[in-house]
């Protein structure tokens, strides 16, 4: 069990909103690109042009 | 603070749009761009396995692994080269980097502790060891006439023990005494008829015992005496009493 006066860490101020949300786009954005891409790839694979 | 549910369910929803490609190269037959997939499936549910998990250090392997589910997805799944598949990793990667920024991660857990070392041996433990196995042979012969002799012994080793500089006596006690009650102890055990004389010279060693705890106790009783009156005797000198 923790003591009640063990050192603790200083507080950190949580980054800001926009960060998470940039990076909620980016990640998702790029799971997007991924999917897209090899579904047109493996369609332009398949179907004779 | 970024909520539960973002935290565990975010990563796992991530794989939807890799769903249809998946499907596709499914009814396709097309192996290696299906295990691509697969893979591309399977990194982002390790990585809301790790972010549930939450250790020190788990966040960043979380984006690892969302790096690469896209590289798997985009160089086997797509065919598409390194350098899109870096691109598209790189994404991923920075894109939870940013997202699960700052969050709180539970320390590394402790290494186990490291079992406490054995009390250190006591000088006389080898002696204590033979009363107990006197002890045995008494319960195993019903013959509780031993077991007085063994207690006063075993309160002399306690007294000996608090004093070191005396183990030389020690010794020469048990030798006479231990020594003595274990000859008695297997001559029992082999099947001798107790003599007559037998129960005497347990009382006689036992009073030995009794008589010499008496004095250890009484010469350091005399000690402290003699310490106390030189002690009285210097403050008074010193002008302090």
């Amino acid at each position: 069990m923790t003591p009640r006066n063990a050192p603790m860490a200083p507080p950190t101020a949580p980054p800001p909103v926009g960060t998470r949300l940039i990076g909620f786009f980016l990640l998702g954005g790029t799971m997007w690109i991924a999917g897209l891409l090899a579904l047109f790839r493996a369609v332009m694979a398949v179907v004779p042009t | 603070m970024i909520s539960a549910f973002w935290r565990r369910w975010l990563l796992p929803f991530t794989i939807l749009p890799l769903l249809p490609a998946t499907l596709f190269n499914l009814f396709a037959g097309r192996e290696v761009a299906l295990l691509g997939c697969l893979l591309g499936l399977g990194f982002p549910i390790v990585a809301a396995w790790l972010m549930r998990r939450g250790r020190a250090g788990d966040a960043g392997l979380a984006a690892l692994a969302m790096g690469a589910s896209v590289a798997s997805v985009a160089w086997l799944g797509a065919s598409a080269g390194p350098v899109a598949a870096l691109i598209l990793a790189a994404g991923a990667w920075g894109g939870t980097r940013l997202l699960y920024a700052g969050i709180e991660e539970a320390p590394a857990p402790l290494p186990p502790p490291t079992p406490e070392a054995p009390p250190p041996p006591r000088p006389l433990d080898d002696a204590r060891a033979r009363l107990r196995a006197i002890i045995e042979a008494a319960q195993r012969l019903h013959e509780p006439r031993l077991l007085p002799v063994v207690t006063a012994i075993g309160a002399v080793l306690d007294e000996f023990e608090r004093r070191p500089e005396r183990l030389e006596e020690a010794r020469r006690f048990l030798g006479v005494n231990l020594d003595g009650l274990e000859r008695i102890a297997a001559r029992l055990s082999a099947g001798a008829v107790p003599p007559p004389g037998l129960p005497s010279l347990l009382r006689e060693m036992e009073a030995a015992a009794s008589g010499l705890l008496t004095r250890l106790r009484e010469e350091e009783s005399a000690a402290l005496a003699v310490q106390v009156n030189v002690l009285g005797t210097r403050i008074r000198e010193a002008g302090y009493g």
